[in-house]
C-alpha cells in the first residue's frame, strides 16, 4: 500500500454498525434494553468444574455463533448498501477465537484432539468464517483480551486516516466456553448474580457473548470516531494499576488525538466490569481526570462483559446515546462506592455531543474511544 | 392518581412536543401516527420518563405496544401500576 502519496488525518465515521449479545440482535433492542433495565445475565449451572451456579450473558439463540456473525456482517452489508467487501479491510478483535469450538469437539470426541482443525480452533478462525461467505481485501486479527476489538477499531482508524482504504469492517466477537469461565473463576473475580458496577457491595463480573460489528469509513455520517488512546500499565498481569494510571493515561492520549479538553466529554462510558480492581481503579482515574463530574455508566449490568467484543459493542452502545441523545441508567446499581462520581441511577434525555469509551484489559493494556454526534452531514 | 391532563402535561414537557397546548389533545386520541404522531424514538424517551416518574417499567418495547394506545388507556396504566 502506498500510503505517502495519499491525503493524510482525514475523517472517520461509522457508516454503519451492528450488533448481538445476549439481550438482542440489534443495537436498538440493545440499547432499550439499557434503558427498560432488561438484564441479559442468566444464572447457570454446568460451566463450571465444580458444578456451582454462575451468572453468565449467553446469546439467546438457536442459530450456530457463526452464523450469527455472518448474519450481522449480512447486516452492514444490507444497511450500507455496499455491493460487496472486496476493496474493505476486515480487522477482528477476539480474546478466545475459535476455543469454544474445540473444547465441544474434545468433548465430543471423548477428550480427544484427533478433530481439532487449526482453522477452526486458532484466534484468525472467525476470519477464516467470515471468509467462506465474505470476500474482503485482507484482514488482521486482534487479541488482546479485552480491549481485542477496541484495539481492532484503532488500528482500522488509523489505516483509513493513512489513505491506505476508504472502509474497514471491525468484528469484535467473543462466545463463552468453558475455559475463559473456569479462568476468571479460579482469579476469584466471577459473580454468581448479575454484577453492579461500581457498587460498594459489589460481587464480579458476569462472562458473556456478543458480537459487535462495526464499519467505519470516510463517508460522512451522523457519528464521528473523534479520538482514540492507549496505554500499558506495566504493573500486573491481570490486575489494573490501583490507582488507575493506565486508564488516566489511555483517556488523556484519546482526548489529546481528539484535541479535546476533558470538560468537553459529555458522558463516559466505563469499562465497570463490577469487579473490585477494575471498577475502583478506573473510577478514581475519571474522578481525577474529569472535575466537571460527567456521567459515568457501566451496561455490564445488562450485556455482561463480552471480553474481545466489548470495545465494539459499547462502541455500538455509546453511538445510540448519541443517536439518541439518552443517558441510560447504571442498572442494579444501589450503593455508590465513590461518592462523587456521577454515576445516574435513572436514564436521563440530554444534549450529548461526546462519549468516551474505556475498555481495560489483561496486561494493564487499555483503551479509550471518543465518538462525536454530527449534525446536518447526510 | 393522575389524571389524563396532568399526563398531557408531562407528554408536552418530556418528549418536547411543539406548538401544542394539552388543551387540543382529546381522552381518546392516539398517542402515534395520526394521533400525537409519536415516533419510535418518542417511545423510548417515554419508558424512561415513565420509570423516572411513576417508577413504571416494562420488560421490552413490544410490550408497551399494548399499553401505548390513547391518552386515557396510558392514563389508567399509569394509575394500575406506579410505584
Amino acid at each position: 500500500m502506498n500510503i505517502k502519496n495519499k491525503n493524510i488525518n482525514r475523517e472517520v465515521y461509522i457508516e454503519s454498525m451492528s450488533a448481538c449479545c445476549s439481550v438482542g440482535d440489534s443495537s436498538e433492542v440493545i440499547f432499550e434494553a439499557t434503558l427498560l433495565g432488561n438484564s441479559g445475565v442468566k444464572k447457570h449451572q454446568g460451566f463450571l468444574n465444580d458444578e456451582t451456579v454462575s451468572a453468565i450473558g449467553k446469546i439467546r439463540s438457536s442459530r450456530s455463533f457463526d452464523s450469527l456473525i455472518i448474519e450481522s456482517i449480512e447486516n452492514i452489508l444490507y444497511d450500507s448498501k455496499l455491493k460487496d467487501f472486496s476493496t474493505t479491510f476486515l480487522s477482528i478483535g477476539t480474546s478466545v477465537g475459535g476455543m469454544a469450538w474445540a473444547e465441544n469437539q474434545f468433548i465430543k470426541d471423548g477428550g480427544s484432539y484427533k478433530n481439532i482443525k487449526l482453522e477452526k480452533q486458532s484466534i484468525h478462525s472467525i476470519a477464516h468464517t467470515i471468509k467462506k461467505k465474505f470476500n474482503f481485501k485482507d484482514s488482521i486479527t486482534f487479541s488482546t483480551a479485552c480491549t481485542s476489538s477496541s484495539n481492532a477499531i484503532i488500528f482500522a482508524k488509523e489505516l483509513i486516516e493513512a489513505g491506505a482504504y476508504e472502509r474497514v469492517l471491525v468484528v469484535g466477537a467473543d462466545s463463552i466456553s468453558y475455559t475463559t469461565v473456569n479462568g476468571f473463576n479460579a482469579l476469584g473475580v466471577l459473580s454468581s448474580e448479575i454484577a453492579t458496577p461500581f457498587d460498594a457491595n459489589r460481587t464480579g463480573m458476569n462472562v458473556a457473548e456478543g458480537i459487535g460489528t462495526i464499519l467505519l469509513s470516510t463517508t460522512p455520517s451522523e457519528i464521528k470516531l473523534v479520538g482514540v488512546g492507549c496505554s500499558s500499565d506495566a504493573y500486573n498481569i491481570t490486575n489494573p494499576h490501583p490507582h488507575g494510571e493506565g486508564a488516566k493515561l489511555a483517556m488523556k492520549n484519546a482526548l489529546k488525538s481528539a484535541n479535546l479538553n476533558p470538560n468537553q466529554i459529555d458522558y463516559i462510558n466505563a469499562h465497570g466490569t463490577g469487579t473490585i480492581a477494575n471498577d475502583s481503579a478506573e473510577g478514581k482515574a475519571i474522578e481525577e481526570l474529569f472535575p466537571h463530574n460527567p456521567p459515568v455508566g457501566s451496561t455490564k449490568s445488562i450485556t455482561g462483559h463480552t471480553l474481545g467484543a466489548c470495545g465494539a459493542i459499547e462502541l455500538v452502545i455509546s453511538s445510540m446515546v448519541l443517536k439518541k441523545q439518552i443517558i441510560p441508567k447504571n442498572f442494579n446499581l444501589k450503593t455508590k462506592e465513590i461518592d462523587s462520581l456521577n454515576l445516574l441511577q435513572k436514564s436521563i434525555k440530554n444534549e450529548i455531543k461526546f462519549v468516551l469509551s474505556n475498555a481495560f484489559a489483561f496486561g494493564g493494556n487499555n483503551v479509550s474511544l471518543i465518538v462525536q454526534k454530527v449534525y446536518n452531514e447526510r | 392518581m393522575i389524571t389524563t391532563d396532568r399526563l398531557k402535561e408531562i407528554l408536552i414537557e418530556g418528549l418536547a412536543l411543539e406548538d401544542i397546548d394539552p388543551n387540543e389533545i382529546g381522552d381518546s386520541d392516539a398517542l402515534f401516527n395520526e394521533g400525537l404522531g409519536l415516533d419510535s424514538v418518542d417511545a423510548i424517551e417515554l419508558v424512561v420518563i415513565l420509570d423516572n416518574e411513576f417508577g413504571v417499567k416494562f420488560k421490552n418495547m413490544e410490550e408497551t405496544k399494548a399499553v401505548f394506545v390513547t391518552i386515557q388507556h396510558l392514563t389508567d396504566y399509569i394509575n394500575e401500576h406506579k410505584k
